[in-house]
Parts: C-alpha cells; structure tokens; sequence
C-alpha cells in the first residue's frame, strides 16, 4: 500500500500527527475514553517510531531514534497523568501532555532547526499550560515562568538558525553566531547545568508537566544539540562541548547532592547525564572517533529510560509535591516495585555493568582514555562518585523501615506512574544485557558526529 | 551444552534462584531453612564438580552475557578461583547450619531478608573467585555491595552502600576502561594481563583505581562500614561478615592486582608502598584499638580489620611467594573469623555475656566452642601448627625475600597483636575456675548451633596437611 509506504517513510512526522489527533480526541471526547485513546496513541507513535529506526535508512532513522525517545516519554507524561482520576480537567492534561508529545516528537523527526524549534515550543507551551493547571499553590506563577523560558530559548534559536541561513557560505561571523545562538538555545533546554534552573525547579513540581520539562525536552534538546554539533565547524564545536561538558558535570554533581527535594535531586542526576552526552560527543569531533558518537547516542538513549524510570518512580513513592528526601523513607514495604525502579535507575546512572546506562559511561570513558583527555575521565569519576552517595543516601531511605504511624498515614502509590517505571527500568536491564541494537541505532542517529569531527 | 557448562550456568543463577526461594518459603521456618542448607549443599557440589573437572585437565571458558561484540562477561576453571569457590561454599554451608541452631535458640525478625542477602553474597563470591575478566568482577563487586546492603542493619547501610558501589563504579570500573583502552581487552589471567613495556604512570593508575576499586574497603578509614556491620548484625550475618564479605573482598583484590598487573606492579612504583603504609597503618591501629575494647564483637571486628589489611599489604610487596602468603592468609582468616564469630553467637545466646573480662571460665561449662575458640584465636595469631601459621611465615618470608624487612617485621608485630587481643580471653576461659550459674539457658546448645564451629577449628588443624597439596595447586597461578 503506497500509503503505508509514505507514513513510514516519515515515521516522526506521522507520529506527531497521531499523537496530535489524539490530543484533539482526548481534549473532545468524554473524560473515560481520554485516558484510552492518550494510551493507545503514544503507544501507536512510539512503535511507528521504533518501526522507522528497525528499518535503518540513515535518512529517516535519526529522527526515528530520537521520535521514539520523545514518543516513550508522551506515554510516560500520560502514564503520570493518569494516577490522578481522569475527569473533564484530567481529560484536558492528557490533551496537553499528548500535544507536547506531538511537538516533542515533530521536532526530533525535523531535519530543519527552525521547525525543530517550533515544535519544542509547542511543547514547552502544553507543559506550562499543565503546570498552571496544577492546584499547587503559586501554580500559575510556575506556569508562566516556564512558558517565559522556553519562549525565550525557542526565540534565541529560531533568531540564531535564520542567521545561520541567511550567512550562507563564506560568512563564517554570522554562522558562528547563529550556531552560538541556536546551540546555547538548545543548550539550555537541554538542561546543562547550571543553567538548568528551570528545569530542576520544574521537576520538583511534578506531574506530567515537570516530567515533560525536566526528562522529555531536555532529552529531545539534547538530541538536537547534539545534531547541531556536528553541523558546525570542529574549531568551534569540540571545545564548546568539551569545555561545556566539563563545566555541566561539576554544577550538575553539586545540584545533585546539595537538593533537598528528590525531583529536583534527579533533575540534577539528568544533568550529569547530560554532561556525559557532551563529553562523548566532544570525543567524537575531537578524533573523530566512532566510540564517542556511539557513546553519545548510547548515553541520550539511556538517560531518557533512566530518567523516565526515576522520574515514574519518585511519583509513585511521593505523589504529594514538594518532597524532600524523608518523603520516601520506609515507601519500600507499601510500593516495592516503584522502591526496585528507583534502585535500578540510580545505580544504572552511576555506570553499574548490566544497565543500559553503563555503557555510554563506559565507552566515553574509553574514548577519553583513548585520546588523553584525562580532565574528561576525571570528572566522569567524580561524577559517578556524586551519584554513589546520592543512591547510598536514596536506597538508605527508600528501603529503611517504615515509622510506625507511616502505614496509615502514607499516600497510596500511584498504580501507572509505578507501572511505566516498571517497564521502562525493565528496559534498562534488557538493553543493558544486550545493547547490539541499541549501539547500532546509536551510530545511525549520530554518526555524523565523528563524520564531521577528526583531525 | 556440557554438564560442566550447565553447572556453570547453575553458579551463575544460584543467587537469583536460592534468594527466590527463600522468599517464596519464608513464612514457614523449617521449609526457610531446608531450602537454605539444600541450596548450600547444592552449591558444595556444583563447585566440587568443577574443582574435579578442572583436575581431569579441563581448561573451560563460559561467556555469561556479551552485552556488546567487544565485552563478555565470562567465568572460567582455574585452580586460584576454584580453590577460594571451594572455601565460600564450605564457610556457607557451616554458617547455614550456624544459622539454624541459632534461630532455634534465638528466634529473631527478618531472618527470610537476612538468608536471601546471604545467598546473594556468597553467589556474588563465587562468580567472582570463577570470573575471567575484569568486567566480571567489577559487576560481582556491585552484586555483593547490593547483598550487603540487605544483609547490613539499617543504620549503616548508607556509609556501607556509599563506600561499596563509589569504590566500584567510580575506581574499579574505570580501571578496567583503562586496562581495556591499554589492551583492548579484559581478561585476566595469572601472572598478569599487563605487557610490561608499559608507561610507570598507566600502571601506577591502573594499580590505584584497582586495589581502591576493590579493596578500599579493607583500609582505615573506609573499612569502618564492615567493622560496625559485624559488630551490629546478628551472628549469623556476623559470620557472614567476617567469613566471607572481609575474606572476598581481600581476594577480589588479590585477583585483580595480581592478575591484572603481576610483574607489572612493579612498573607503579611508589604507589603500592603508598598503599601499603595505609594498610599497615590500619592493621597496627586496628590491632591497638581493639586491645581498648571490652566487647567481644567490638574486639573480633578489630582484629578482622587487621588481618584483611596484612593480606592487602603482603600482596603489595610483589613477590610471588608473599602473593600466596596473602591466598593462605585470607584463607585462614576466612575459617578462623567464621569460627570466632559463630563462637561468639553461641556463648552470647548461652551465657549473655559479651564483655571479653566475663568469660572467665565458662570454656569449662562450653568446652568445645571455647577450645574451638581458642584454636581460631591461636591460628589469627599465626602459631603453629595452625592454619594461620603458615599463612604469615610465607608473608614474613616473601617480603624479606624482596628486601622488604619492614613488612617482614610487621607481619609478626600483628600476630602479636592478635595474640595479645585474643588469647588471654580463651586461656582464662578454658583455664580459670567455673562460674558457679554462667548459663541464661540450663539445657545445653542444639548440635546445629556447636558443629559448625568444632568443624571449623578441626579444618585450621586440618590444613597443617592440606598446605602443600593447596600450594602446588594454587602457586603457578601467582607466579611461583
């Protein structure tokens, strides 16, 4: 059927209309139906992604990859959003999370920046309309807050790709200062520390609205980010991921452990995350070595299961919002599961063998060992270190024994967020265990990156 | 698939399968513990299985997971690993059936968690003592600091937990990134992985992230987990502290190092003296500490502490015949803690008393666990004809064969010390005149809760013979 052929010929962009069909059914449809038919879709748009990244064409799969990256984390939002009852005004967040899904997913799949950017603007907007939404107090404050941001990152970005077309060839000030515009842009969505304000306050809002703007755009940010690197010149771009990368992993380290509250303890987690991501892609310019673009790819893909892992996990351990860290002590013996999930993220964020996120540690530690980037393989320990005393710290918690008054008083777990916790940290002990797939989607979606680096 | 494959297929997923069933069977005690001791027993099999393969002259390669086409994670048949697989699944056995006379005498909460960490560690151990690579090991480092975690009373799991998976993640593991980068390959292998054409600098850092990696939890004073873990666990945890977490974690050390490095070691010169000054540092104040402490747990974690870190220190001298020194000593530690450990539960469940000053005859009332006792004690302060004898005659000759006098003489000054911290305690036990009511429980210990212990000493006497068949088993594999 010609048809088929052509959507799956452009699987991102044909997932970000399913999922913005849904949105609009959700949004119209009565409230029972919405949590269906938002499950249903994200599900539907990550498999076309999945289908689109199975078929290996380098045209299509490195926006397949990171489609599906951003199709996984709607299905998260709307996993997260249907722990509370679903009623006219949940119908409405289900609506909002599946539109930010649909911009998530419009922009990994664009091979034009500025588009890319206007569909993390769509979905910043649907994020910051679900956090005012929220009952908390200073809601709408929040909400705005967000909406200024991401406003003001898109506008720096789409300002920074129309210098860059309009420099053409042979203005190389105003590339580079289109490329600095667009990739700072993108940058701080992508939640690099430190400034990643936003996102770590955000995360400890909670909700599909903080996970939309502390795990899934900065996860599709970084993607693009990433993308952008290996579009500009290697002068520029190895020591800004590199010189950034380093920079990120010591802010992101100290906002880890110095957080009191658990979201935004894990937004700092994301962050070192984050700064691995450059760190492997600055190897890959620097030699143009294959392991660093593996690595980075590697890395992005196991920080959004990790991060989808934890952050399921933490909202079905404390779904009362703000919560420090004693909101979890003992919540082991009532949500053992969500309590596994965050045991699995945690110690697969620190770079554990078996976990998925083990190996984007281990092969951009290699690749800077390789190239005698020794700053760069000092502040992966560091950072690993950071993360050891926050899971000793967590686990010590998590699986203490509970007060003797915290049976009854304790907020039940929320059933969906602890299931898509489930299935996501599952995924990252099967992808740990066989990582053949994933290492080769890796260096399709980013092989550019060592293309365009090397000496 | 062989039958040897299959039984090391078996090792691999004992822990996971052991740990199941005990949770499946732990509200109903006697059905808890005949799955514990039948898994134990099971395991004793499975590695006398391999132990007779291995002797038939079967060299085997088994590759557990290949996450990708450059990294295994992969066991294999070695007499070192066969030799320490073979002790974990001994000290096992004699602590599981410890464990049943104790819970008959003194029932306590959580002893389902308690067995399930315990199947968890020792699995963890014995992939370990069978690994083939460096990847392996870092991942079974991670394993046990997970089943320590469980094990540990919840008030230190969190210094416990940070120490362990920070020493793994962020030293060992990154040591093998740069062996792998170096080599471009994991394996290990006796008398070393490493060419010695290497930079002093890249194996001076591979040596340091190495014996951190693994073995930081035997130095001051970062071994602080382990000593308050075995003073404040039960003692069948406790034994399982002293005889097979502090024993495993030295050897995984002694595997790494001399495996990875062997001759290399020499090339990260002045690093391992750095080491071991620390190692010796703990040992003399772990052994000086203890003399200030009344508490007979207080005093065996001391004691434990010392020994660990003259193990760690005799490898560190980098002649072959200290390396097997350190195999003996870790060895004669492991069944000699075991056994010091169970003692200590028994006489506290039968008498109350555990302050080292009110033992005074009560060996007349308790003759076998106090002669049992005193055996152990004898062999940590390494007289003959005792286990531990040997052990630190090798250490003292293998550091003086290499010019090391000092490490020599430090060898004898913590086998004094132990000496010092132990025996007075069993002599006045076994030679002083009966208490006139010494017994909180008048009718005498379940067989269960002695045996193990009189099992134990017996094999301290009984290694007097195994020495010389162990050393031409194990020696080639450190460089003999």
């Amino acid at each position: 059927m010609a048809w088929l052929e052509a959507l799956r010929a452009a699987p991102g962009e044909t997932a970000a209309l399913v999922l913005m069909a849904a949105a609009a059914l959700a949004a119209l449809a009565p409230a029972r139906l919405a949590g269906i038919v938002a499950a249903a879709a994200t599900l539907i748009a990550a498999a076309w992604c999945v289908d689109g990244a199975w078929r290996a064409d380098p045209a299509t799969a490195p926006g397949a990859v990171l489609g599906a990256l951003a199709a996984l984390s709607a299905a998260a939002a709307v996993a997260v959003c249907g722990a509370d009852a679903i009623d006219r005004r949940g119908a409405v967040r289900l609506a909002l999370a599946l539109l930010a899904g649909a911009g998530l997913t419009f922009a990994a799949a664009s091979a034009d920046l500025a588009w890319a950017l206007i569909g993390l603007w769509l979905a910043g907007l649907s994020a910051a309309a679900i956090l005012g939404m929220s009952a908390a107090p200073r809601a709408a404050q929040d909400g705005g807050q967000v909406l200024n941001f991401w406003g003001l990152a898109c506008g720096l970005g789409l300002i920074g790709a129309a210098l860059q077309m309009l420099a053409g060839a042979g203005a190389d000030r105003l590339a580079v200062a289109g490329w600095t515009l667009s990739f700072t842009a993108l940058a701080a969505l992508a939640g690099l520390a430190p400034l990643n304000g936003l996102q770590v306050r955000s995360a400890g809002l909670g909700g599909a609205g903080g996970l939309i703007i502390a795990v899934a755009g900065p996860v599709v940010a970084l993607g693009l980010a990433l993308r952008t690197l290996a579009d500009a010149p290697a002068a520029l771009a190895t020591p800004a991921a590199g010189a950034l990368g380093l920079i990120a992993a010591g802010f992101a380290a100290l906002q880890m452990v110095l957080a009191a509250d658990v979201r935004r303890a894990l937004a700092g987690l994301m962050a070192t995350q984050t700064a691995v991501c450059l760190a492997a892609a600055a190897l890959a310019l620097a030699a143009g070595a294959r392991s660093g673009a593996e690595a980075a790819g590697l890395a992005l893909m196991a920080m959004t299961l990790g991060g989808l892992a934890g952050f399921c996990a933490l909202e079905a351990l404390c779904p009362g919002r703000p919560a420090d860290a004693a909101a979890i002590r003992g919540r082991a013996a009532q949500a053992p599961f969500a309590a596994a999930t965050l045991a699995i993220t945690l110690v697969g964020f620190m770079g554990a063998p078996l976990t998925f996120a083990f190996f984007g540690r281990w092969l951009t530690l290699g690749a800077a060992l390789d190239q005698g980037w020794t700053l760069g393989a000092v502040a992966l320990v560091i950072s690993a270190l950071a993360t050891a005393a926050l899971a000793a710290r967590w686990l010590a918690l998590v699986y203490a024994r509970p007060e003797a008054d915290q049976g009854a008083a304790a907020a039940p777990a929320a059933p969906m967020a602890a299931f898509a916790g489930v299935i996501a940290a599952a995924a990252c002990i099967l992808f740990g265990l066989f990582a053949d797939w994933p290492l080769a989607l890796a260096d399709l979606a980013f092989a550019a990156l060592a293309r365009s680096g090397g000496p | 698939m062989t039958l040897i494959e299959i039984c090391l297929l078996a090792i691999t997923a004992w822990p996971a399968l052991t740990a199941a069933l005990i949770w499946a069977f732990g509200r109903w005690r006697e059905a808890l513990y005949g799955v514990h001791i039948l898994a134990a027993v099971a395991l004793c099999g499975l590695v006398a299985a391999l132990i007779l393969a291995q002797t038939n002259g079967l060299r085997l390669t088994y590759v557990i997971a290949r996450p990708l086409p450059a990294l295994e994670l992969g066991l294999t048949l070695e007499p070192l690993g066969l030799t320490f697989a073979a002790l974990f699944a001994g000290l096992h056995l004699a602590i599981a059936v410890f464990a049943v006379g104790h819970d008959h005498v003194a029932p306590e909460p959580g002893v389902r968690q308690q067995l399930a960490a315990a199947a968890f560690v020792v699995g963890a151990l014995i992939v370990a003592a069978l690994a083939r690579d460096l990847l392996t090991l870092v991942t079974t480092l991670v394993a046990l600091a997970l089943g320590v975690f469980w094990l540990a009373p919840a008030e230190g799991r969190r210094l416990q937990l940070g120490v362990m998976l920070g020493a793994a993640l962020a030293l060992a593991a990154p040591g093998a990134a740069w062996l792998f980068s170096m080599n471009g390959d994991l394996r290990i292998q006796p008398g070393g992985a490493l060419a010695l054409e290497l930079a002093p600098a890249a194996a001076a850092g591979v040596f340091v992230l190495l014996t951190l990696g693994f073995g930081v939890s035997l130095l001051a004073p970062f071994s602080l987990w382990l000593r308050r873990l075995a003073q404040t666990a039960p003692a069948p945890a406790a034994a399982i502290v002293h005889g097979l977490i502090g024993p495993g974690l030295a050897f995984l050390t002694l595997k790494a190092v001399a495996f990875t490095l062997g001759p290399a070691l020499a090339l990260a010169a002045p690093a391992p003296v750095a080491v071991q000054m620390l190692a010796w540092a703990t040992a003399l104040a772990a052994g000086l500490l203890g003399l200030t402490r009344a508490d007979l747990s207080e005093r065996l974690a001391f004691i434990a502490a010392g020994q660990g870190a003259i193990a760690l220190a005799a490898l560190l001298t980098g002649a072959p015949a200290a390396a097997f020194g350190a195999a003996l000593q870790i060895i004669s530690w492991a069944i000699a803690m075991a056994c010091l450990s169970m003692a200590a539960g028994a006489i506290a469940v039968s008498t109350q008393r555990r302050r080292v000053d009110a033992l005074d005859g009560v060996g007349r009332r308790m003759p076998v666990t106090f002669v049992a006792f005193g055996i152990a004690a004898l062999s940590l302060a390494g007289l003959a004809p005792f286990a531990g004898a040997w052990a630190k005659l090798w250490m003292a000759a293998g550091a003086g064969s290499v010019g090391d006098l000092a490490s020599a003489g430090l060898v004898l000054a913590s086998a004094l010390l132990a000496l010092a911290l132990l025996a007075p305690a069993a002599a006045r036990a076994l030679f002083w005149p009966a208490p006139v009511n010494p017994f909180v429980r008048p009718d005498s210990l379940p067989l269960p809760l002695v045996a193990p212990i009189a099992v134990l000493a017996l094999a301290l006497v009984g290694l007097l013979w195994a020495i010389d068949p162990i050393g031409r088993y194990i020696m080639p594999e450190l460089g003999q």
